[in-house]
């Protein structure tokens, strides 16, 4: 009798496997694609009518008003480096380069955490620097 | 007969589609696409911003840097043509390297020990020595077009360099006692130096 039972468990156990397999495996393979999601972050283009310095003390108004910590800003190389420490943590690089014919371009991109941000989500941060600069002209996407 | 192979077919279906639903909200997270920035956070702190008709002249923010370092900061960043100071400290948090203190999955680490509490215990000591975390303070002070802005956030890094926490602590009582130091400094420069010209 309890022989008997062992049979029938151990045969239960035996076709639930196959289906379980498939799910794990399905799991595993959807999981896969987002853990090896990596790469350079795509950055947010701007052509602005400033010099590098005007765009880049602005960039820190705005980026400290938003709570973020400068890691590193140097004006003669026109970049920044701005840390958000709300979990699991934000990089923001913000770099302004001078066309030469008096505007500048600033680019902005970032990581959550290891993972680059969404070029979409840097946009209302972009426009309310923009709003603090004058006559501008959004390019690239 | 014929009944009991209908419900059996349902029952096979209605199984499918619960791990197919189970499978589906697992990775409902990651088909959201890449992350997102947070939009705008809570408004800082009303003391973390105040006027001052000296910020943008270098002598101001040398004023700012005494005043961080009288407060145990390292200055890590400069940048004095645009106003800017980062500073940081930090301190290794004692005692809270032990388990105890180590949310798993919500459970204390003294749980489900049982019978071998008195082994649990050795290793617990074990990993409370040197294993302590270090709580790391970064402080950013942009002082320029006569307005002064302060942020300030709190890191907890685990000993072995895995960030356990962080968050944006842009305290009244911490900007209140910077801005009351930069103030007190600038008594305190001798009378022989002339004030410096503001920044263009």
């Amino acid at each position: 009798m309890s022989l008997d039972q062992r049979a029938t468990h151990h045969g239960s156990r035996h076709r639930l496997t196959p289906r379980w397999l498939a799910v794990v495996v399905l799991l595993m393979a959807g999981l896969a694609g987002c853990a090896s999601y990596s790469g350079p972050p795509e950055s947010r283009d701007l052509v602005v009518a400033a010099s590098p310095r005007q765009v880049l003390a602005e960039g820190l108004t705005v980026l400290i008003e938003r709570g973020f910590v400068i890691r590193h800003a140097d004006l003669d190389l026109g970049r920044l480096d701005a840390m958000l420490a709300t979990w699991p943590g934000y990089r923001l690089r913000l770099d302004a380069l001078s066309t030469g014919d008096g505007a500048t371009r600033l680019s902005v991109s970032g990581y959550r955490g290891r993972q680059p941000l969404a070029p979409e989500s840097l946009e209302s941060l972009l426009a309310e620097l923009a709003e603090r600069l004058p006559s501008q002209q959004s390019i690239g996407l | 007969m014929e009944r009991h192979g209908v419900g059996k077919g349902w029952l096979g279906v209605s199984k499918r589609i619960g791990a197919v639903g189970v499978a589906g909200m697992l990775l409902a997270g990651c088909a959201s696409g890449p992350p997102r920035l947070p939009e705008h956070s809570e408004p800082a702190a009303a003391a973390c911003q105040w006027p001052a008709p000296e910020a943008g002249s270098v002598r101001y923010l040398r004023q700012v840097i005494a005043a961080l370092e009288s407060d145990d900061f390292v200055i890590i960043e400069s940048e004095a043509q645009l106003g800017l100071v980062t500073a940081q400290r930090s301190r290794i948090l004692a005692g809270y390297g032990m388990p105890g203190y180590q949310p798993l999955f919500g459970l204390s680490g003294f749980f489900g020990l049982g019978g071998h509490r008195s082994a649990g215990m050795a290793i617990n000591l074990n990993r409370s020595f040197g294993d302590d975390p270090t709580q790391v303070e970064r402080v950013s002070v942009l002082a320029r077009d006569a307005r002064v802005s302060v942020t300030r956030d709190l890191q907890i890094v685990e000993a072995d360099g895995r960030l356990r926490s962080g968050r944006v602590v842009a305290s009244d009582a911490f900007c209140g006692a910077l801005h009351e130091d930069i103030d007190r400094l600038a008594d305190l420069v001798p009378p022989g130096v002339k004030p410096e010209e503001p920044l263009p």
